[in-house]
This record gives C-alpha cells, structure tokens and sequence, in this order.
C-alpha cells in the first residue's frame, strides 16, 4: 500500500495521490480487480490525512467497468436504455404487422376461395400474398436475432465499446505499452467470446464505439424497409390493377349508367315510360275521342310502325324509351345467364317478361288516355269543383303510396283477382295483409268477392282445359303435364278455401291494418299455413258445386271425364270451342293445330314427391307401383300382410268410390252416400245379413269410420264429402262391414241405451265405441254429425286433410258445443287423452278405448 | 313477408324468375294501374253531395282504408268498379 509520508514533499496532497494512483496502476498491470482495490485504498487514505479533495480526482473507469460507472457513462446509460427501449418497441410493433398481414393473408385466402376471381386478380392476390410471405419470414428472423442484441452480447458490446474507448484513451495519455496490450486482448477475447464484430480498435474512436449498435439499428430498419416497400409495393400494383379493371369496366358501361350512376336501370326505364306516356298522352289532346280511340288501337297494335300520328316529343321520348328498355333486358338477360339459366330458360323468362311489360304497358297508355279524357270532361263540362277533386285525389295517391305499399297491395290484388290459378290460403292473405296493410285487404277483399261471384277468378276448369290442350299439342311433356296440373289442383284447393272463408283479408276485418292484427293470429295462420293451406267450410252453393264437379265428375282435372275424353279425340271439337282463357303457364298464341301428341298420362300416376297432401284421391288410390314414399303405414303394413299370405278384407261388396273407377262417375249422390255409409258401417235400414266381417290380422291401429284414409279411396278435395259421412251416431242395428281393428273387447258391461237400440249383444268394437261415446255425450243435444261439421268450425281449428283439430278442448268451440267440450275436456282428464293437435276423431277413438278398457278391467 | 308466400305468388304469375328490380317494377305497376283506375272512376261516379265530404277526407291527407270506405259508403255498385279495374290488368297475367 502506498504510504503518503513517502512522497515528495514539494507535491501538494493532491499531486500526491495522483502520483500514488499511477504507481498503483502501473503496479496492477492489466489486473483490472487490483487496480481498483489499490486505487481505493489510496483515496481513503488521503481523504483521512487531507480531508476529502475540492475536486475529486477522477477515477479511472477502466477499474471496474461492470460495477463501477465512469462519470462519462450516464448519457451513455441513458442511450443504452432508449436504444433498448426502441427496439423492444420495433419488436413489438413487428408482432402487430406480422398479425395485421397475416389476418391479410387469410383474407386473401378466402376470398380467392369464396369465388372464382378473375385471371389479374388471382394475380394480384398471389403477388401480395407471395409479399406478405416474405415480410412475415422477415419478421420472424428480426424476432430471432434481436433477444441476442438485448442480453448478453449486448452487454458483451458495451463492455467492449468502454473498453475501447479507454483504451484509445490510454494510448494517447502514454500509458505502458503493456498495460495497454493487456486491455487489447482482453478486448479482442470478448469480441471473439460474443461474436462482436468492430472496425479495428485503432481506426477512429466515433466509428469504433458506435459500429455494433449501428449495425442492430441499421438491420431493424432494414426490415421496416422491406416490411413497408412490401406493402407499398402491393398496394401500389393492387391500386393500378384495380384502376385498370375499373377503366375497363367503364368503357363496357352504357352511357346511361354512367351518367347516372345512382338510378338502377330498371328505375331509369321507368322514368322513360313516364316521360313516353306523358308525351303519347300530349299526342291526343287535341284529338277526338274516336280518332284517339282508333290510335291508340292502332299503336297498340302495331299496325301504325312509324308513329306519324305521335308529336315529335312522344316520338323521341318513345325512342328513348324503347333504348333503355333494351338495354334493361340485355342487363336482365346478362344476369339470367350469371345464374347459370340455360338460353331456353332465359328465353321462356324474358319472353314472359316482354308479354307482362307490353300488356301492362298497353294498359297504362289506354288509363293515361282515359284519365286525361276524365279530366277534360270535367273540365268541359264546367265541373271545377269535381275537376279538383280528381286532381287532388291522383296527387294523393301519388304521395301517400310507398312502393313497398304499392308491391304488398299488386300481391294483394294479384290472388284476390284471380290473376293466380285459383287463390290461396288465408294465411297468404294474412301475410299480405300485414305488409300490405288494410288497403292491400280490402282491395283484395272487394275484387275477390266480385271475381269470385261472377266466376272469372277461378276458372279451374278452363284452366285444367287448356293445359290437357297443350299437352295433346306437345307444347308441354308428360311430366310437364303432370306437374302442372297437381299444381292447379293444389291451388284449386286454395281457391276453394278461398271462395268460402270471407275471401281473403275479409276475415282480418277492414279496419286491421298494419300492426292491429294479433300477432297469435298470424302464427297460428302460418302454422297450418302453405304447406297444409287451411281448407274451409265452403258455402253451401259452392257445396253442390263441389259435390258434383269434384266428387263425383272428376272435379274436371281427370282425364278420363267425358270432357278429356271429347277433348283428345276430336280435334274439331277443338277449334270450334270456344277458346278458353290461357293460364300463365302458357302464351295464348300458341297454336296447337297439326301437333301430335302422346296419350295423357295416367291420372293416377303418382304424385310428384314435392306436392304436399293436398293432392287429391290420386294420392290415396294405390297402384302397385306407386312409390313407397307415397304409401302411408297402414297401406304398406297391409302391403307386407299380403306377401306374407294374410288376406286383409278389401269388403269386396263394398264399391270402392274413386275418381278411377268410371263406374263411380255415374253414381247419384244419393247412390254415393248410401255406399260410404254402407263402407262406414252406417246403415240406416237394419241388415241383418250383413255377416260380420273377418277381423284382419294385420291393423296397425283403430281407425273410425270417419278417419279419411287411403283405403277408403275417397277424394281429399272436399273435406265435408267425409265429414258429413262419418256420423257418429249409433246404427240402430249393429252392422259391422268394414274390416276393423281386431280389438278383442269382452262383453260390454256397460248399461245398453235402449233407446239407441244398443242392446243386441256383442256389438262390435266400432259400434260399441259409438255407444259409449253416445252414452257420455249423448245428452248433448245436437248430432254428433253436425258437430263434426267442419261448416261450425273456424278455418284455424281444421286442417287441410279436413280433419278438425282439437288444439284444445276449449280452443275457438262454437257456443252450441262449448257443454259438450266441456265434458269431453273432462274425460279426456280422466282417461289422459292427449288432445293438443289431434283430430277430434283420434281422440274420440283413443277415449272410447280407454274407457272399454277400463270396463274391461 | 314471408319468402315462401311472395314466391308463390311471384311464381304463380310468372314474374318470379325475373330480377328483383322488375319484379318490383311490374308489382308497382299493378297497384297503380288499378288502383288509380279505381280511385278515378269512383271519384267520377260520386254524388254530388258527397263532393264536399270527400274534399274534407282527402285535404286531410287520410289514410288508404278510410278513402276506400268512404267510396265503399258512397260510390254506387262499387263492387263493379273494382272488378272492372281488376279485370283488364288480371288478363295480362293470363296470357
């Protein structure tokens, strides 16, 4: 240790230490640990003697370079911290562009998956897809090499940049050349140790001190570069490919389209046939009404091409008109055939389209005329006041009206016009008449009831007529045939419900408009709704007429009627017929004359898969080959019966009634009824020969008479030819005719009503259902016939198979059964009878069995 | 309203392939084809003491079921009015 008394004299305390400093240095050597301890112990030492200095001597940083600071290195600190700081922050917002481009990524991904681009903008995805690859791999390398910046080899750098620096500064003090060697391969041991690679230590101090952050920094905006160049670069080719594509697109467009972007062109087309009409109208003014009259045929027509009669305006207004209007179906045939229509598709579709745009447009240039003459009249005759009238009525229309109004009202119009085949359902008027409100109703309503009274709306018939004509003509095939007549069928049936429930929104009341219907009246509309459209009681003239066309004559839609009959074998009958009015599916000017055509197809072919149960009796009879799918259990239970060798009854002397068997086309109703009543069981004479029949070994389940089922062959169309059978009273004498359920039922132990003439034991299962029903409801006074009356019934509390659905036993019950609903509510409590959403039938049936049952026990 | 309603009765008139914009077009054209029809011919066919009565209605800006009631109420054999203006546009649809 150096001893102050040791040196010079003539030095101040100061110089003093300095020089014990040096000594000390030179004495360690390149031992950095001794250095420190001896320069320590000379400080201590001198501040005991002298007291601490005014200035404290600088010490050297090369002492200890990890622990101990040198002054100079604060600011360096501090940059070594925000250097850090920066580039955890360059990390970090590495990690969000890697994110950001691989969300591109997927994106991109997708969308080039979603639909087929086009061959640029494949490209362009490829390109950027192919970039964003490339800077994400960039990315992912910078993550790799800077967590090796930031912990060990940067603090290896560090040590290595105060190193170097002191030992420049060393040299240029003069300090010992092996000191200084020393320092250098301690230098170079790190550098090697930590991979740091700098400029030669002897070259400038700036260069040498700041290389290796410089390079870091230097490489993590190198990345930046290519991250942003990347996406510039992307985005740049992406903004030009698209700019290239839209001038193409711009070139192909019509001028009017761009130059008014805003209006569609189906909105543009209106306009022109506005300003058209009004000028055609213009063209009349000053006409009489005969020569406008004649004109107006004349342009309608065709017959005047060149339109001399029209003004110059109406001309150029026509020919506008007429150049929008092509290209409006250009555009409507481009899009027909982006839907991958075939040509004969677009071309049925655009041909319908012109026959509806000319006669509509015929129309509104003969009501244009007509208002215009209105307004005239009560010009001329003086009537201002009516004149203002009439004027402020058409500028009311035209403000209150919303097109979405105008749309909801047309629907409206359209199935209470008859525009349809027949009609629809309520629940269709329902619907319209919420979004139509009370407007679209009771147009609907007032052109329903007027159509429907003057027989123009449904025309079934004719319709049925026309399209057997166009099948023998071969405008349509087989299947085509086939197809569309189930159609009508099916809205025929719609049309019957339609004539008798009120006719459309008539049953919503004139003043429910929009939002003033219940919502539950709605669901419960929609519930029993298109599929199974709700059949309704029909009146009792439209009753006769239903009896007589549908049940007995075919209901006109069977080819094997007299009337297709006629119709396929004399083509003279044909043409000297009058011509019937032509349906929709069909244009009229079709001739037929000279075609061959194939046979009509078997009428009870069976039924396309996607017509629902409103089909009618072809459904139910069934033909060996008829698909499985139509078959329902109990036909294909009875079905496996006979392969298997049981004989199932078919009650042989029993007619089946079919829309098939000709022979059923001559029976008088009186002759039809007394039949289903002979197949229900329900005599009204006592037949004692009636032998009873062999119970059939296979039955799936216990079917009253009055459950419509296939086997029974009768037609569904009229729901109340099979409800007014089924009367649930007791025979008087028990005759048991239709094969039933073998239902081994003891001896009834209940009291027989003798009254009903119950007491002739055994009756059978059928009759001794009847009878007990009879015995607890029998006290009600009415016919259990008449309550099953569908006429009795809201809509809502039917279904379309005619059955009456009991949703509850208190659900919308006519006042005159509310007693009876009451009991029945009861025992259905007793005996845990479901009833929510079955047939009043079932769950008389499943009451009756329950009850033998418990007398059985 | 429901999807399945409007494309039955779409179809059933024969429109229902046709784009959106046409369908709405023609649907439009109906109403107003007949609905002007009737709304003209009703208002020529008012009595003449009625004139005052509905000048009130329409200066009151009402809505449609009210103007269609009154003409209802007042307009003679009205019935027949709707069906002629129903029946020419309906042949359209049949062709």
């Amino acid at each position: 240790m150096s001893n102050p008394e040791h040196t010079p004299s003539d030095m101040s305390p100061e110089e003093r230490m300095r020089e014990d400093l040096r000594k000390a240095a030179d004495a360690a050597g390149g031992d950095f640990e001794k250095l420190a301890q001896l320069s320590k112990d000379i400080t201590d030492t001198y501040e005991k003697t002298y007291g601490a200095p005014t200035t404290t001597p600088k010490a050297p940083s090369i002492e200890t370079p990890q622990t101990t600071k040198p002054t100079e290195a604060a600011p360096q600190k501090n940059a070594r911290i925000q250097d850090n700081f920066q580039k955890l922050q360059s990390l970090t917002n590495l990690e969000s562009v890697k994110q950001q481009f691989e969300a591109r990524k997927k994106r991109l991904n997708k969308n080039s998956t979603k639909e087929p681009a086009s061959s640029t903008s494949q490209s362009i995805q490829q390109n950027t897809i192919h970039a964003l690859n490339q800077v994400v791999n960039e990315i992912e390398n910078k993550k790799n090499q800077l967590p090796n910046v930031g912990t060990e080899r940067m603090v290896a750098a560090r040590t290595v940049k105060d190193y170097t620096d002191r030992l420049v500064e060393l040299e240029q003090q003069g300090a010992d050349p092996v000191r200084i060697e020393k320092m250098r391969k301690h230098i170079e041991t790190l550098k090697t140790m930590h991979s740091i690679q700098t400029p030669d230590i002897k070259s400038e101090k700036s260069t040498a001190s700041n290389e290796p952050i410089l390079d870091d920094d230097a490489r993590m905006q190198q990345s930046k570069d290519i991250v942003h160049k990347t996406i510039e670069d992307a985005a740049a080719k992406a903004l030009a490919d698209i700019d290239a594509q839209t001038n193409a697109l711009l070139k192909k467009t019509p001028d009017y389209l761009r130059t008014a972007p805003e209006k569609t062109p189906a909105a543009l087309v209106a306009e022109a046939r506005a300003k058209y009409l009004e000028e055609y109208e213009k063209s009349f003014k000053n006409k009489s009404s005969f020569t406008r009259s004649i004109l107006n045929f004349t342009h309608a027509s065709g017959i005047l091409r060149k339109d001399k009669s029209l003004s110059k305006e109406a001309r150029a207004a026509k020919d506008t008109y007429e150049q929008l209007k092509n290209n409006l179906e250009e555009d409507m045939r481009a899009r027909l055939e982006k839907q991958n229509k075939s040509p004969e598709q677009i071309e049925k579709i655009m041909k319908r389209y012109r026959n509806v745009a000319t006669g509509l447009e015929q129309i509104e240039k003969e009501s244009g005329i007509l208002n215009k003459a209105r307004a005239e009249a009560f010009a001329v005759e003086g009537n201002k006041n009516l004149a203002l009238v009439y004027n402020k009525t058409l500028g009311w229309y035209s403000k209150k009206f919303t097109p979405q109004q105008r749309k909801a009202i047309s629907l409206g119009i359209a199935v209470g016009a008859g525009f349809m085949t027949g009609g629809m359902s309520t629940a269709m008027v329902g619907a319209m008449r919420v979004v139509g409100g009370a407007l679209g109703g009771k147009i609907a309503e007032k052109v329903g009831n007027a159509l429907w009274k003057q027989g123009v709306g449904g025309s079934y018939e004719k319709r049925l007529e026309q399209l057997k004509k166009d099948y023998m003509a071969g405008t349509i095939t087989p299947s085509e045939y086939q197809q569309r007549k189930e159609g009508l069928e099916l809205l025929n049936n719609r049309a019957e419900a339609l004539k008798t429930t009120g006719v459309l929104a008539a049953g919503f009341g004139s003043a429910a408009g929009i939002g003033q219907i219940p919502d539950t009246a709605i669901e419960s509309l929609f519930s029993n709704s298109a599929e199974a459209a709700v059949v309704a009681p029909p009146a009792p003239e439209d009753i006769i007429e239903v009896y007589e066309d549908k049940t007995y004559k075919g209901s006109g839609e069977t080819p094997t009627a007299t009337t297709q009959t006629e119709t396929a074998t004399s083509p003279a009958t044909e043409t000297t017929a009058p011509a019937p009015k032509t349906d929709s599916f069909v244009p009229a000017n079709e001739s037929i004359e000279g075609k061959t055509f194939d046979p009509l197809p078997q009428e009870n072919a069976p039924a396309k898969p996607g017509i629902p149960e409103l089909a009618t009796a072809e459904n139910v009879t069934l033909p060996v080959e008829l698909d499985s799918s139509l078959l329902s259990d109990a036909d294909i239970e009875q079905m496996i019966a006979q392969e298997q060798g049981v004989v199932v009854e078919q009650a042989p002397e029993t007619p089946v009634i079919s829309e098939s068997t000709p022979e059923a086309l001559d029976l008088s109703p009186e002759q039809v009824e007394q039949l289903m009543n002979e197949e229900l069981g329900i005599t009204e004479a006592p037949q004692p020969e009636a032998p009873a029949v062999p119970a059939p070994t296979v039955a799936p389940e216990p079917i009253l008479e009055l459950d419509p089922e296939p086997e029974l062959a009768i037609p569904k169309e009229n729901p109340t030819d099979i409800l007014e059978q089924p009367v649930i009273e007791p025979a008087p004498e028990p005759a048991p005719v239709i094969p039933e359920t073998p239902i081994t039922v003891p001896e009834p132990s209940f009291e027989a009503d003798t009254e009903l003439g119950l007491e002739t034991a055994p009756l059978d299962p059928q009759t001794e259902k009847l009878a007990l029903l009879n015995q607890y409801f029998g006290k009600h006074d009415f016919v259990m016939g008449d309550y099953l009356d569908p006429k009795v019934w809201t809509p809502q509390v039917q279904d379309a198979d005619a059955g009456i659905f009991l949703r509850s036993p208190q659900d919308a019950v006519p006042e005159q059964y509310k007693a009876f609903h009451t009991d029945l509510k009861a025992l259905t409590l007793k005996y845990n009878i479901a009833v929510e959403g079955r047939r009043i039938d079932d769950v008389l049936t499943a009451l009756a069995e329950a009850m033998i049952a418990e007398q059985a026990k | 309203m429901n999807p399945t309603l409007q494309k039955e009765i779409l179809d059933t008139l024969g429109i229902y392939d046709l784009p959106e914009e046409q369908q709405n077009d023609i649907l439009e054209r109906i109403t107003d084809l007949v609905m002007q029809d009737i709304i003209t011919t009703a208002v020529e066919r008012l009595p003449a003491d009625t004139i005052d009565d509905y000048t009130n209605l329409i200066d009151a800006n009402p809505e449609p079921d009210a103007v269609f009631t009154f003409f209802e109420q007042h307009v003679p054999d009205f019935d027949t009015v709707v069906h002629s203006a129903v029946t020419s546009v309906a042949e359209v649809f049949r062709k």
